[in-house]
């Protein structure tokens, strides 16, 4: 009877039944999402969740969508983070960086006046929105380190080192090519005027030896480079533009990235 | 001597690798063949209407007589004739014949070429019409 | 007391080993049923579980496979090497060589794979495996596009097989590179023609005529800016352009040759393959 009782008493440490145990299948999942097998990790989770339910899992999966850069799915998950205070509200922050990195910035909103990190997350989005605030109201949250990091960017919205397509092609159609070297396409710029005069030379010297066909012809190639030379610095000026703005966003988005998007991340695994 | 033991049987068949899993995957046709890099022409004589018969007509002509035989010229893909019907086709046929004429001013341009395109797995500048359409 | 606890845990460990075998099968069966990714999750599932490592070599190379056949070859690297690590005996480190070799022949990482198929052979504990060293050698110079060594190699082995014939088929079927490009400098458009492309040729043969004639012709007529014009951007233009064609059709036509053995290979031979 004795040792029934032992063998009663040792049967659940022991590992048999192991692939079904929910505590083994639990410690698998954990150890998919510690080496970053995310997928499999959030689809092992997902299988408990019917008998184990708590904030961790959820956080977990939702931290598994959220590498593997499936927002629609961590915000799900995220959002169904409710009991625990200090879990609820780091994942409340993760739900809004979700919505920063699947471009939902519309959806971005604090609740909580207490969470800095993601104020700062909302002003920075209404940069990305072209929306900026005053000064003064965008530069609020954010600590003197952060500040001139800060407002840079927001310098860099405001007054945008952009160029001016029309002033491009004003520039050349008094020059060829004057309006490519402003947008600082340089060589692009004297090939234009190198080909367009060239192009007008001829014209003229076949004007002058009265070779009709051979004018007629060169007068048309110049008059299209010539065209082209202007909606080419127009267009020049854009791409310009465009490129600023560009870069504008990757920047913004590599310093976020640098920063973790204001979010201090607890320690799940050793 | 117990803990060593706990260490080996905490740590066999545990190994770390950065994954590539992030999404379900099926089985990949075998495939022991090379791929065929050259450029394939599409010669087409018909179009949605007159303007755009010209167009691809005329530049499959030009391909057949002149361009295929006359060497790479083009450091550009699309190449600068692709470009024209291209931006033709997206615009209208002045506006195309004006950013074709752009495009010719660049090609004659040496300079710079690495740092203002992207390169193509073909080794050619990458420079397609949609980046000079602007809505 | 103790022997009790002793039966006890014989009983454990027999019934963990039957359900480490059920897993095992389970997964291989997923494996067989093509259903790749959720086989490689079940293997982790044994790997982790199985403190034992039994099945750990079997494992990895299955898990190297499934990477495989779903075309993640860097992965399937890594986890043959890991088989490598547990192979309990030399033929399983072998195989599990030799499967690494495989995939970076797959992978296109011809290079790597030349290295440690060198590896294999300068060393002494696989004397008695040339045969299969040297048709891995083979398979790389192959799939490098290198027949003739490809063929050398085969014909090294003991155990012939159709390989060396294909390679030297192959060989010869192949256009030699030099001898369209040569006959293009003298008589633009021949190397086309050589190479079955009658109507370039011939159009190339025309215009480079044409403009060569232009040429000449004005600078007879005392024209010599015109002369230097045509044969600067015309006749320049097409006679360098027949020569790069002829060198393209070459390329073009050995391409088709060589894919055309490669898809033999690929659907039609029977023997172990990449």
């Amino acid at each position: 009877m004795k040792y029934f009782f032992i063998c009663v008493l040792l049967f659940p440490f022991t590992t048999y039944g192991q692939f079904n145990q929910i505590h083994q299948r639990l410690s698998f999942a954990d150890y998919l999402f510690c080496s970053r097998d995310y997928l499999r990790a959030a689809e092992e989770f997902d299988k408990i969740l019917p008998e184990i339910h708590n904030d961790t899992i959820f956080i977990k999966i939702g931290l598994s969508y959220y590498n593997i850069k499936d927002y629609p799915n961590s915000i799900k998950y995220f959002s169904m983070v409710k009991d625990e205070p200090d879990l609820s509200s780091y994942a409340n922050e993760k739900i809004m960086v979700s919505y920063f990195l699947n471009k939902e910035y519309k959806l971005i909103k604090f609740y909580n006046p207490t969470s800095r990190g993601i104020m700062k997350l909302f002003n920075y989005s209404l940069l990305i929105r072209n929306y900026p605030p005053d000064k003064s109201i965008f530069l609020r949250p954010f600590d003197e380190e952060e500040k001139i990091e800060a407002q840079r960017f927001y310098n860099l919205k405001i007054n945008p080192p952009t160029k001016s397509s029309t002033l491009a092609a004003i520039m050349s159609a008094i020059i060829p090519g004057a309006g490519k070297i402003y947008t600082n396409r340089i060589s692009d710029g004297i090939t234009s005027l190198i080909a367009t005069s060239l192009l007008g030379y001829l014209t003229y010297t076949n004007y002058k030896a009265d070779h009709k066909a051979r004018t007629y012809i060169f007068a048309g190639l110049t008059g299209f480079f010539y065209a082209g030379n202007i909606y080419g610095s127009f267009l020049s000026a854009k791409v310009y533009n465009q490129k600023i703005s560009e870069d504008f966003n990757l920047n913004l988005n590599i310093y976020l990235e640098g920063k973790n998007y204001f979010v201090t991340e607890p320690k799940f695994c050793k | 001597m117990r803990i060593s033991f706990l260490i080996i049987f905490l740590f066999s068949g545990i190994n770390l690798f950065a994954q590539t899993d992030y999404q379900r995957w099926e089985k990949k046709p075998y495939n022991l063949t090379k791929e065929n890099l050259s450029v394939q022409r599409e010669y087409k004589f018909t179009g949605d209407n007159a303007i755009d018969f010209v167009v691809t007509s005329g530049i499959s002509l030009y391909w057949f007589f002149i361009s295929d035989l006359d060497g790479a010229n083009c450091p550009y893909e699309p190449s600068c004739s692709s470009f024209l019907v291209q931006s033709i086709k997206k615009t209208n046929p002045l506006t195309g014949t004006i950013l074709f004429f752009d495009r010719f001013t660049r090609d004659m341009n040496l300079f710079d070429r690495d740092v203002n395109y992207t390169i193509t797995k073909r080794g050619q500048l990458y420079d397609p019409p949609e980046h000079y359409i602007f809505n | 007391m103790k022997k009790i606890i002793i039966i006890l845990f014989g009983v454990i460990s027999i019934l963990n080993a039957q359900e480490n075998k059920q897993q095992y099968e389970y997964a291989v069966s997923l494996f067989n049923n093509e259903k790749y990714f959720d086989a490689i999750t079940e293997f982790k599932r044994l790997l982790f579980f199985d403190s034992s490592g039994t099945y750990n070599f079997q494992a990895y190379i299955y898990m190297g496979n499934s990477y495989k056949e779903g075309g993640h070859y860097q992965d399937a690297i890594n986890y043959f090497v890991e088989a490598e690590k547990s192979a309990t005996n030399q033929k399983e480190l072998f195989n599990a060589k030799v499967n690494v070799i495989r995939s970076n022949l797959l992978r296109g990482s011809y290079l790597n794979a030349k290295r440690l198929i060198l590896k294999l052979d300068n060393d002494p504990r696989y004397d008695s495996l040339k045969d299969e060293i040297n048709y891995w050698y083979g398979w790389n110079y192959m799939m490098e596009d290198k027949w003739d060594s490809a063929a050398f190699y085969f014909n090294k082995m003991k155990n012939k097989t159709e390989l060396e014939d294909l390679a030297r088929k192959t060989q010869d079927e192949k256009y030699n590179k030099y001898i369209p490009k040569i006959m293009s400098i003298f008589i633009p458009g021949s190397g086309q023609i050589y190479t079955g492309n009658y109507l370039s040729g011939l159009m190339s043969l025309g215009w480079n005529a044409l403009f060569g004639y232009l040429t000449v012709n004005s600078i007879i007529e005392n024209r010599v800016f015109d002369g230097v014009m045509i044969a600067n951007f015309l006749w320049l233009r097409f006679y360098t352009g027949n020569i790069e064609n002829s060198n393209d059709f070459v390329e073009e036509k050995n391409r088709e040759i060589t894919n055309h053995t490669y898809l033999y290979l690929q659907d039609t031979y029977n023997g172990i393959k990449p």
